[in-house]
């Protein structure tokens, strides 16, 4: 179903660098505008300058309030958000050599959504500062007990790909039970679990970006052993990798990246999943490429669905979850017909 | 060469987001109020209960201190003349004390004059540029519904007022915190009225108590109040004898309790009061018309009645004097009607 196979040093010739640095540009002009619409519109519609007053605190109190207090925090957590999902995706497919993993599709979004609704459970005031290990330890979990089911001596990508599934399903009926028997409170708490950025602020992003950080550093990190690793087992054997120890890091640093995401805007799926495949078809299966592009790209798409998402039902707001899902779904039917 | 260029991209990738988050790191030093964020235990909400203690006719004096219904400090440094309520119980209260709101959320329906406040959205989910937008020097929040909010609503730099209504005793508080806090004695009028109308029901209600069930939900899948909900405790004011009493709250909000339908036929009501939460078909045709119902006294005696769920359970507080009315008359016709 994939390319996988080729050897990534080997594919990009010269006359494809051109097009690479269009690709670059095209990347971050997109998240710088992304960060700037998303800065702009809302209830109400500032003006570039009233944007950038509202950053450097030269603007009207309001500009402010809205700029930097409301705004600002959440358009960075969409950033965060998007590249950790769009990584811990790159590196899922890359372990499974399968184009449909990502963390939603393997169980490991489940695993963090349903540690932090125990939480919330047990304590309904819980801070951010402890969401997020909490979300991790669900994340990890999950992503051992999907890896743990598949091992047979080794680790096959199609019996990891399956186990995923079944892991997933399995702990999403676990999240469904913690909300039926939830009282009310507890459920407008765990109203983040459709997936969504509303009322985050600078504590939440305080708490959550090292673990992006770490997790996308790790994930750069990986890249080699993940290209060595993309040419098959015993291939990248020969080469002397320790293919079982690479798979190992990339699965714990895909739910490091998860957990950070789920605790700042619960289960937003298909980001994951689409933007690594976009990723691919620009610039190639070099991980290390594939990585900074898929967070770049990752980001922005995180960063226009959660401005969808706040404009779309003004004054409402609809989960991110449901936006990112909307776009998702067409594009992975897409994948499936045009690739088979 | 090429591989130096590619670390060179990867090298400005990284920087990007390594920009944005220095960014955000600076900005820590607004965010200290989030320790204080307040829970709302049932401590604190009784606790809140004794200290306002403005008079009918006392002047409040700016700055004001204040412990509110959240049981956080709020200090308000001058006469509020630019209130902004943001639930359907917080802009009855405002108006009921004689101000206005300039925001409303979108369920809200009473008072009319409240029709036209600026509509933010949800209360689980209130537009927060919306509410930044109106300029208010008062937010007025509710203590029942969005207490999770405070981080959220401190941070606009604005002073924030809780209240809400759990009980009656709840609706009180409120009215003297929010009058106190508006400087009008309309909120100690409103609860003297309201303590004075209770005691008035306590002197004429009977020795013999009416067997109330009261439900709340559609026709296809209810639960029962509990005396500790606040129709329940109502109820209970009113002189009804909870079928329900003593049984634990199971339900997915506190004060109710899922109970099977042969338990309640079981106690044989003699009044059934319904709260309709969805439109369609009301629980009281429903019950009409199942003949699981038959025999039981409230609808052989056509005792069902449906009661208003703004007053009852969207915005529990303000028209709590409204709602003893409806409930005496309900519960015993021949001595309040």
């Amino acid at each position: 179903m994939q390319q996988h196979a080729t050897t990534p040093t080997a594919t990009p010739s010269r006359s494809n660098s051109g097009r690479e640095v269009a690709v670059w540009g095209f990347a971050v002009l997109l998240l710088v505008l992304a960060v700037f619409a998303a800065l702009s519109f809302g209830a109400t519609t500032l003006s570039p300058l009233q944007v950038i007053d509202g950053l450097l605190d030269n603007g009207t109190t309001l500009d402010r309030v809205v700029v930097w207090e409301i705004r600002l925090p959440r358009v960075l957590l969409a950033v965060v958000v998007g590249a950790s999902l769009a990584v811990a995706g790159a590196l899922l497919q890359g372990v499974t050599r399968n184009p449909l993993a990502d963390p939603t599709v393997l169980g490991i979004t489940a695993g963090g959504a349903l540690a932090v609704s125990i939480a919330i459970k047990i304590s309904a005031d819980i801070g951010p500062a402890w969401l997020t290990p909490i979300a991790f330890l669900g994340t990890f979990l999950a992503a051992a007990l999907v890896y743990g089911m598949s091992w047979r001596g080794g680790v096959s990508p199609v019996r990891l790909a399956l186990s995923g599934v079944a892991v997933a399903a399995l702990l999403t009926a676990g999240i469904n039970a913690m909300l039926v028997t939830s009282n009310l409170s507890t459920q407008s708490a765990l109203s983040w679990l459709a997936g969504g950025l509303f009322g985050r602020g600078w504590d939440d992003l305080q708490v959550t970006w090292p673990y992006a950080v770490v997790g996308i550093t790790a994930a750069m990190l990986l890249a080699r052993n993940m290209n060595i690793l993309a040419l098959g087992d015993e291939p990248a054997q020969s080469l002397g990798l320790s293919v079982e120890r690479t798979r190992v890091f990339a699965v714990a640093t895909a739910a490091l990246l998860a957990g950070a995401s789920v605790a700042a805007a619960g289960m937003v799926a298909f980001v994951g999943l689409v933007i690594p495949h976009i990723c691919r078809t620009f610039i190639g299966d070099d991980h290390r490429k594939l990585i900074p592009l898929s967070a770049l790209l990752g980001a922005s798409l995180v960063v226009y669905a959660d401005l969808f998402a706040r404009v779309i039902v003004a004054p409402s707001e609809i989960p991110l979850g449901i936006v990112t899902a909307v776009v998702g779904a067409p594009f992975l039917l897409y994948l499936v017909r045009a690739k088979t | 060469m090429r591989t130096s260029l590619t670390w060179k991209r990867l090298l400005v990738a990284a920087a990007l987001p390594a920009l944005l988050i220095s960014a955000a790191a600076c900005s820590d030093d607004d965010d200290t109020a989030d320790d204080t964020t307040p829970v709302a235990t049932a401590e604190a909400t009784t606790g809140a209960s004794t200290s306002p203690t403005a008079a009918a006719d006392e002047e409040t004096t700016y700055p004001l201190t204040v412990t509110d219904m959240a049981g956080r400090s709020v200090k308000i440094d001058a006469e509020p003349a630019a209130i902004a309520a943001i639930s359907p119980t917080t802009v009855e209260f405002v108006y009921a004390v004689g101000e206005t709101s300039l925001t409303r959320t979108a369920s809200v329906d009473f008072p009319e004059e409240a029709l036209s406040a600026t509509d933010i959205g949800s209360a689980y989910q209130p537009n927060v540029e919306l509410l930044a937008g109106a300029s208010p020097d008062l937010i007025v929040a509710d203590s029942v519904l969005q207490v999770q909010l405070a981080g959220q609503l401190e941070a606009l730099g604005i002073p924030v007022l809780y209240i809400g209504a759990e009980n009656f005793e709840d609706v009180l508080t409120a009215y003297r915190l929010i009058g106190q806090a508006l400087n009008t004695g309309e909120g100690e009028t409103q609860a003297a009225a309201l303590e004075a109308q209770l005691a008035d029901i306590e002197s004429k209600l009977p020795a013999e108590k009416a067997k109330v069930v009261i439900l709340n939900g559609t026709p296809t899948d209810f639960f029962v109040a509990l005396p500790e909900s606040y129709v329940g405790d109502l109820a209970r004011l009113a002189g009804a004898d909870n079928v329900a009493a003593g049984q634990p709250s199971n339900a997915p909000f506190p004060g109710y309790a899922k109970l099977s339908l042969e338990t309640i036929i079981g106690e044989a009501p003699e009044v059934v009061l319904a709260i309709t939460a969805a439109p369609g078909e009301t629980i009281s045709q429903s019950l009409a018309a199942d003949p699981a119902w038959a025999s039981v006294p409230a609808v052989t005696n056509e005792r069902v009645s449906e009661i208003d769920a703004a007053i009852f359970l969207q915005a529990p507080g303000p028209r709590a004097g409204e709602g003893l009315d409806i409930l005496t008359k309900l519960l015993y016709p021949d001595i309040f009607n």
